[in-house]
């Protein structure tokens, strides 16, 4: 089944996500062309088989990533893991980006959906975790869904993209890398000059609140 | 990136917990039964810290103040172990933690304005819902098919945990609970919002 599905994918280009990739793709792994037959969701399943198999791909990238930079004993940098893990999935589109808009248009529809959020949702997962993420509060859910608003909107710059190599979508995703970072540390400030302004807002009242004399229990 | 060669084949082992069978690779419905355990008490002792924070806060001058700090040196040190596990274990966390946190202390701090009886029923009726939930636990993990030293693992944690919470149950009638204004109507309420917590936070 897999090298079927392998093989299909050559063809997606020329036939889109469909029966017609699957058949070729049979006929070209050596199996009769009806054997397209043996996948009950036809094209669907060539999509998913796609993203799932892109997404194992980037699971093994990570995990080299994070064992040369232990090897070096280098600390890992997280936005530059981020974003080189992001490319880096984001450019095994390139091969079928001609019929990808048809491939999101597939995962968007109500009954694939579940499916693929769930492989998104596992995929950015994964990112952070193996860019060293721990978290066990809220912001598991923050740096996820910043992460999965990162990578849709960068894959949909991708597609309108003509500049050699990709060259503005990466800018774009630089762009976007340093705007996240930059609100955390805005975010970060704010917390900690919050907190030194409401004692000094407190102190305010408790001067006004001597002189008026409240509370004054020696009489 | 160009060094990376996808026909490398790669036997690693990644170096964030080493063990024999990773908890990815336990069986789904396994995992699935495990991670929600791990979820819903990791925000059980996340409640319980910031009930323990806001009775604290208000009573913490007075004489009980000690013993409440011991309960909640041993509820910060159960909640360590459910944040480790969460960790290593790569379990979601309930999206609804910042809720159990305002009224987790919420809940204590208002149970300790009205007195420190009334404090105490909170611990009694809280740790009474918590043993009854861990009892459940350890029931589903005695029964289980499953030989992994990840179920061992928990049966140990949850019974010394299920162990502390009835003492804190014990230490909580021992200080006066059940002669704090509207005993049994705070009780049941407070025993109705852990049962409520529990359920949500075991899926959410």
């Amino acid at each position: 089944k897999v090298k079927i599905l392998d093989n299909a994918l050559d063809f997606v280009v020329d036939h889109g996500w469909s029966r017609k990739a699957l058949s070729c793709g049979a006929e070209q792994a050596g199996y009769a062309g009806v054997a397209e037959g043996m996948f009950t969701g036809g094209g669907d399943d060539l999509v998913l088989y796609f993203i799932q198999k892109c997404n194992f791909q980037l699971v093994e990238y990570l995990k080299f990533t994070v064992e040369e930079h232990e090897s070096k004993e280098e600390k890992i940098k997280v936005t530059s893991f981020i974003r080189s893990a992001v490319e880096y999935r984001l450019r095994m589109i390139i091969p079928c980006i001609g019929a990808w808009p048809q491939a999101m248009g597939i995962l968007a529809r109500p009954d694939i959906f579940p499916k693929s959020a769930e492989e998104l949702a596992k995929m950015v997962d994964d990112i952070w975790y193996y860019a060293g993420d721990r978290s066990a509060d809220i912001n598991w859910y923050t740096k996820r869904g910043i992460l999965a608003k990162l990578y849709g909107s960068t894959q949909l710059v991708m597609l309108t993209d003509q500049s050699p190599d990709f060259k503005d979508t990466w800018e774009f995703l630089d762009r976007r890398i340093s705007d996240i970072s930059n609100f955390a540390k805005i975010s970060q400030s704010v917390k900690d000059n919050g907190s030194a302004f409401v004692e000094t807002a407190f102190s305010g009242a408790k001067v006004l609140k001597n002189i008026a004399g409240f509370g004054d229990t020696k009489r | 990136m160009a060094l990376f060669k996808l026909t490398r084949v790669i036997q690693t082992r990644c170096n964030f917990g080493v063990r024999n069978i990773s908890f990815q690779s336990l069986d789904p419905e396994t995992r699935k039964v495990y991670s929600r355990f791990i979820r819903v008490d990791h925000a059980g002792e996340f409640g319980a810290d910031r009930i323990y924070a806001g009775q604290m806060a208000v009573l913490g001058k007075t004489d009980v103040g000690p013993t409440i700090q011991h309960m909640w040196d041993q509820e910060k040190d159960h909640l360590q172990t459910f944040t480790n596990m969460i960790s290593e274990h790569r379990v979601r966390p309930t999206v609804l933690h910042p809720i159990w946190n305002i009224a987790g202390f919420a809940l204590g701090a208002g149970t300790a304005l009205i007195g420190k009886e009334a404090a105490m029923a909170c611990t009694v009726a809280v740790e009474e819902s918590i043993t009854d939930h861990y009892n459940k636990q350890l029931r589903y993990l005695l029964d289980s098919d499953d030989k992994s030293e990840y179920r061992d693992h928990l049966l140990k944690k949850i019974k010394q945990f299920r162990d502390e919470e009835m003492e804190h149950h014990d230490t909580g009638l021992e200080h006066g609970a059940v002669n704090a204004p509207a005993y049994q109507v705070l009780k049941q309420t407070i025993q109705a919002g852990c049962v409520a917590a529990i359920w949500l936070s075991e899926r959410i």
